[in-house]
């Protein structure tokens, strides 16, 4: 009920104007409910999807049949009429023919079309913001993200932006209700929704008042917060919530689609900069702009960077940064700058394979228009004219045309889905991912132009056809000619030529997945259980505050049955890349600014390195490392390698900016901290027991090991949390294992994507080749009747037909390899630790596509050579 | 097109309207022509003919009041006079050319 409900009501708003939408809904509803109740519930779907479609279906000949009467249109139409009528049923009559075309179509036009619907949604499509061509992305030249010092001469100088606003990424726990919950939000300055220039669902954004010092405590929500958390409530506006135990009130929802910076975003709260805001050494922020009229992004560029010169200038020496000027990018080309080369990559894979589809549709309709030689003739000979010859295989071919649309549209809305994972969040228009009128009309129009390019020469060339040549021959069933045969060799050679360049590409992003998963983590992937803590600053301010709840949690977490040990850190491996900071070897002269190395700093605790099963040589933290022992420290091999290159790092000294010195007394073994595909950065790490730094490093993340599978310990692990402190949310609780193989999700992707476009194309082109063998043996059943009669072995028949598939496959190995070598270096991108011109990758698809195309043939082969000659020579 | 002269299944169809009575849905009328005429007509060629029938001005529609027993108000047909003349006048011709026979 409730999946004929959603499919039926999506078709009907997207397919029925407006004022029919609703009524359609009330009778078919009502019927549904009926028939039901009358004769049962499968009836009532048969019965409600049959009137559904009836209904679409007079709705678009309702339009259609408003042309007056008696024109010249209405002549044509009927004729048009007749000959589609003439082609379904010609069509019906050779269902094996009409349903290998139209999967074959269907495959090709389905890859090409969710991939289009990706590329449509994410570069075709302007953002859903108020004149979005003005909106810019403003960032440190160096991409980096700006600082408030630079945003703040920014906003008070610039004339090339009409309006700036800044945001801050933030987490929050939201507490008070049932089960406390860790929400993902902006800081943004007042001027943030203005710029968008989208209005609120509900309620308003803020002003300027809501800035001030004291008055800042608002929030607007996002549509999908206001649904999912507040059951769509227009009452939330003006409510109080509690975000990390400050009391602030509901000012306002947005509309569903509104997401900036990424879909992720679920609430937006005033930013202030505070005292720090003078300082350059803090790039936090993220700058959005909207260019004043007539001013281009290069020259909005040029003043901010102006600008940023002064504002230096103006703060003076004892800068930490060089500060750097302003690059400004069209907000668009910015969110999808990165995945715009993939997608267009896909694209064109997903346009070979549409075009090893169309040599196959070509190959199938020149067969048939041979086959079909003795029933043309005829219809010549009863004067038919050589155009309404033409025009009917042409109408043949443009009803193939529009099944295969519609059954590629089908393949692509699920092929969509399996795609929309290759959207990052980041880019707001996601959301818009389906199938629509844009998507169906360039289903139908590649569709169209397929089959018209491709069914035109098989129609000229059966109205080619010599009919006195072909009642001098007797024949029952034509030869298609030597031309035709010709070009179906051709085509079948092009098949398998873009075939492997398909594959090449395939077999090299396997490989590339396969090295890259052959990479080792550098930690337990198995029985270690990650999950996210988050404390308030404004809880646990205090001194020790922090250090003491970790202490209590890691009592209980390892009091639990099953649990062998437990830790904690700023950040799982793997879940980001996290902070780094300057560190300073005190054995060492410091270093010039280009060549500072800046290690990753994880402050963690004693059970980390246990739980996590990193091994570490000289000894790991312990409690003992307290506040008011020797700052101590662990470091990884790539820092010994960065720092003390070819020495032992055991007991050398390290310094922060200021304050004491850190004693190493453990190297741990390199951990990659971001990807599995990046290289293992220099590591530093200390006790949250000692650590008296910013609040940003403390730990947020609980490792636990265990024998336990997840779904038992979520539970127990979320008592033992609650049990110290009730409002501190446990999210994002996942194996060691789950976040691993999400490091390598977006490479999976491309890989499936890559891969199941190669097999295609290979299943395609062993089809085409088949296709092609077996009706030239059909075609040579006398030659081959004749030739055994004469004494020729079922051996020299085999041989004869396997000679004529081997000369395709060769020729089309020789043209496929160079234009393979040619392709895979624009593939480059996508590969890891694999080279373009990988010499295995070659020969196994040279050897794959080889064995298939001999069994292709193969099978045609052997059913020649087992022919009867007497049957053969008398059917003939 | 057959001008302001009845087609076949639009005079079916006016007098199916007729026997539900005004205020009759889409719904109703199908109902009743299968029941007194035995043709199962689809819900998608009722609202096309309701369509044509609106603008030669032979019914009006408009979206009811919501059901008693609840549920969501249904779009209603009513005959107008030009309709009621029109079936009046085809039963005329219908009559007259039977009487000749």
């Amino acid at each position: 009920m409730s999946r004929r409900r959603g499919v039926g009501d999506r078709l009907l708003d997207r397919l029925l104007p407006e004022a029919r939408r609703e009524q359609t809904r009330v009778d078919l509803d009502q019927l549904f409910s009926r028939t039901r109740d009358s004769r049962g519930s499968l009836r009532a779907q048969a019965e409600y999807w049959k009137e559904l479609a009836a209904v679409l279906i007079w709705n678009t000949a309702g339009t259609a049949k408003r042309i007056p009467a008696d024109s010249d249109w209405s002549q044509k139409l009927d004729t048009l009429g007749q000959d589609v009528r003439y082609a379904f049923r010609s069509l019906a009559g050779t269902p094996t023919f009409t349903l290998t075309a139209v999967l074959v179509l269907a495959l090709g036009i389905g890859a090409t079309s969710s991939i289009f619907g990706i590329i449509d949604a994410t570069l075709l499509q302007p953002l859903p913001f108020a004149a979005p061509e003005l909106l810019v992305a403003v960032e440190d030249e160096d991409a980096d993200t700006p600082s408030p010092a630079h945003y703040t001469a920014w906003e008070e100088g610039t004339q090339g932006l009409s309006e700036i606003a800044a945001y801050i990424s933030v987490d929050v726990n939201l507490t008070g209700v049932e089960e406390p919950l860790r929400l993902h939000g902006q800081r943004v300055t007042h001027s943030f929704f203005p710029l968008f220039g989208v209005a609120p669902l509900a309620g308003r954004t803020f002003s300027a008042n809501e800035h001030t010092p004291g008055n800042s405590d608002y929030v607007v929500l996002s549509h999908g917060l206001w649904q999912g958390r507040f059951g769509a409530d227009p009452g939330v506006v003006g409510r109080t919530l509690l975000l990390d135990g400050v009391a602030v009130v509901v000012l306002g929802v947005m509309p569903a689609g509104f997401a900036f910076p990424d879909t992720t975003s679920q609430l937006w709260m005033p930013a202030g900069f505070g005292p720090g805001a003078a300082s350059d050494n803090n790039h936090y922020l993220g700058v959005v702009g909207r260019l004043a009229d007539g001013v281009s992004a290069a020259s909005a560029q040029a003043e901010l960077d102006a600008l940023s010169a002064l504002q230096a200038a103006d703060t003076g020496a004892g800068q930490v940064r060089q500060t750097h000027g302003a690059r400004v990018t069209p907000l668009h080309t910015r969110m999808v700058g990165e995945i715009r080369y993939a997608l267009l990559l896909v694209l064109a894979a997903a346009g070979l394979v549409l075009l090893i589809a169309c040599g196959n549709v070509a190959n199938l309709l020149l067969t048939r228009a041979s086959s079909r030689t003795a029933e043309i003739a005829l219809r010549t000979a009863l004067g038919a004219s050589k155009g309404r010859i033409v025009r009917q295989l042409l109408t043949e071919a443009v009803t193939l045309a529009v099944m295969g649309g519609v059954a590629g549209l089908l393949l692509a809305t699920w092929g969509m889905t399996l795609l929309s994972v290759l959207v990052p969040d980041g880019v707001p228009v996601a959301h818009r991912i389906g199938v629509d009128a844009r998507l169906a009309a360039f289903s139908m129009l590649v569709s169209l132009a397929t089959v018209a390019l491709f069914g035109l020469a098989p129609a000229l060339s059966a109205a080619r056809t010599d009919l006195g040549a072909l009642i001098n021959a007797g024949a029952s069933r034509g030869t298609g000619g030597r031309g035709v045969h010709r070009l179906r060799g051709v085509i079948s050679v092009a098949e398998i030529a873009l075939a492997i360049v398909l594959l090449v590409v395939s077999g090299l992003t396997m490989r590339s997945f396969a090295s890259v998963i052959s990479k080792d983590p550098g930690l337990a992937t198995e029985g270690v259980v990650a999950a996210r803590l988050a404390l308030t600053d404004a809880k646990y301010d205090a001194p020790g505050a922090r250090a003491t709840f970790y202490e209590e949690v890691l009592q209980s977490v390892r009091a639990i049955p099953g649990v062998d040990d437990a830790g904690f850190v700023t950040f799982t491996p793997m879940t980001f890349r996290g902070g780094s900071t300057r560190a300073q070897a005190t054995d060492r002269p410091v270093p010039p600014p280009e060549e500072t190395v800046y290690p990753v700093l994880r402050v963690v605790g004693p059970g980390y390195y246990e739980t996590t099963g990193i091994p570490v040589r000289g000894r790991a933290f312990t409690s003992v490392d307290g506040a008011e022992g020797e700052r101590v420290a662990v470091v990884n091999e790539a820092m010994v390698d960065a720092f003390w290159p070819g020495e032992d790092a055991l007991g050398k000294e390290l310094a922060f900016w200021s304050g004491p010195t850190w004693r190493v007394v453990g190297v741990a073994g390199n951990v990659r901290q971001f990807q599995l595909e990046a290289s293992p950065e220099p590591e530093l790490t200390v006790s949250y027991l000692q650590w008296e730094g910013i609040s940003f490093f403390m730990p947020r993340d609980l490792v636990v090991r265990s024998e336990l599978d997840l779904t038992a310990l979520a539970p127990t692990l979320r008592g033992a949390v609650r049990a110290v402190d009730a409002d501190v949310p446990v999210s994002w609780i996942r194996s060691m294992g789950a976040i691993v193989d999400d490091s390598v999700a977006g490479r999976r992707v491309s890989m499936l994507l890559f891969g199941s476009l190669g097999a295609t194309s290979l299943v395609l082109a062993a089809l085409g080749i088949y296709g092609v063998i077996s009706f030239s043996v059909t075609q040579r059943r006398t030659e081959i009747g004749v030739r055994m009669a004469l004494g020729a072995q079922t051996g020299d028949v085999l041989r004869m037909v396997l000679r004529q598939g081997a000369l395709f496959v060769v020729a089309g190995i020789a043209i496929g390899v160079p234009a393979a070598i040619a392709v895979t270096r624009y593939a480059e991108t996508l590969l890891y630790e694999v080279s373009p011109l990988d010499t295995m990758t070659f020969l196994i698809v040279v050897a794959a596509l080889g064995g298939v195309s001999v069994l292709a043939v193969l099978v045609p082969g052997l059913r020649a050579s087992r022919m009867d000659p007497l049957t053969s020579l008398r059917t003939s | 097109m057959k001008g302001e002269r009845l087609g076949e299944f639009e005079e079916i169809v006016l007098l199916g309207l007729r026997s539900v009575g005004a205020g009759g849905s889409a719904l109703d009328v199908k109902d009743s022509l299968l029941e007194i005429a035995g043709r199962n007509a689809s819900l998608g060629s009722l609202y096309n003919v309701f369509d044509r029938l609106e603008r030669k001005g032979l019914v009006t529609s408009r979206v009811g009041a919501a059901p008693a027993g609840g549920g969501r108000p249904r779009r209603c047909y009513e005959l107008t006079g030009a309709g009621t003349r029109a079936l009046e006048e085809a039963q005329d011709v219908r009559q007259r050319l039977w009487a000749r026979g």
